[in-house]
């Protein structure tokens, strides 16, 4: 019991940490085209939706872009995600925070470890200033267990997307 | 501006298409604007959900992401859309729509589409809202 009470707290510090994160995308423009017809698939339900594929459509390199801006995981956390898990998440973080409609899950998994997750939009606003935020929910597996983290992220000008909260 | 209201709850005409998802009309069943529009599931779109979905909406319209909708982007998404009615609701005449008359066009429309006046819209009163396109 010690042994899973401690990866729970390690995955739930992970859950933290990358909510204080930055996502961006280096190789999202790689998975762009294959994803684009899932992503408009799934956003043709939604209210509006024909106009909400119609706009993410046409600047994919929108998406691309933004420093990736503080570090992930450490210490004992990093032992249960790997470097591609991390780039995993962080794609699919950017991904659902630019592309995805509010209810819309952008999951990610990892063959070679078994880790998964997903982000999942849950509103979407805009500050005085005209920046975009979306709220937003992060789910990720590890060894079977689900830890579910809530957070918010701003789009800055250069497209990348810093976690406030 | 009830066009460009349509934008949003009703028309679903840009569907298809890419860079190409150029207009090609698709219309939205009443079922399937419910389905999403509809964030608590109880047969009926509040304000609140309204402006949330007209919200996220105008954040997908919005390419070049400057915070505000220009003749461009919404040309690009609404099929038939009324330079003079863009031209209205762009109360500070700066061109292009804030988030703010962006919503006041669609707060009208809300209203006018609910016809019973309880501050909802149920199922009937959003087929009305698509049969008038």
């Amino acid at each position: 019991m010690d042994i899973v009470r401690k990866r729970s707290a390690a995955v739930a510090v992970l859950i933290a940490f990358l909510a204080m994160s930055c996502a961006s995308s280096s190789s999202l423009q790689q998975t762009w085209q294959e994803d684009k017809k899932a992503i408009v698939g799934g956003l043709g339900g939604a209210a509006a939706g024909g106009l909400i594929a119609a706009a993410i459509t046409k600047s994919p390199a929108g998406i691309i872009g933004g420093a990736l801006l503080g570090g992930l995981v450490g210490g004992a956390v990093g032992t249960y995600l790997d470097q591609r898990d991390k780039e995993l998440q962080q794609q699919a973080t950017m991904k659902a925070l630019e592309t995805a409609p509010s209810g819309s899950s952008i999951p990610w998994r990892n063959p070679n470890t078994g880790h998964s997750g997903s982000v999942t939009p849950v509103k979407t606003y805009q500050e005085p200033s005209g920046q975009y935020c979306r709220e937003y929910q992060q789910v990720i597996t590890v060894g079977g267990e689900k830890q579910t983290a809530y957070g918010t992220a701003c789009r800055m000008p250069d497209g990348s997307w810093k976690i406030t909260s | 501006m009830r066009k460009i209201v349509l934008v949003v709850l009703l028309i679903a005409a840009l569907t298809a298409g890419t860079a190409g998802y150029s207009a090609a009309a698709e219309q939205m069943t009443r079922e399937e604007v419910m389905t999403t529009a509809d964030r608590n599931h109880d047969g009926r779109i509040d304000r609140e959900e309204y402006n949330q979905r007209m919200t996220e909406v105008f954040f997908f319209a919005d390419t070049d992401k400057d915070g505000k909708l220009s003749w461009e982007e919404l040309q690009a998404v609404v099929v038939d859309a009324d330079p003079k009615r863009f031209k209205a609701a762009d109360t500070d005449g700066d061109g292009k729509l804030a988030l703010y008359e962006y919503l006041h066009v669609l707060y009208v429309d809300f209203n006018a589409a609910d016809k019973n006046h309880d501050g909802v819209l149920d199922m009937e009163e959003v087929g009305a809202m698509l049969a008038r396109k």
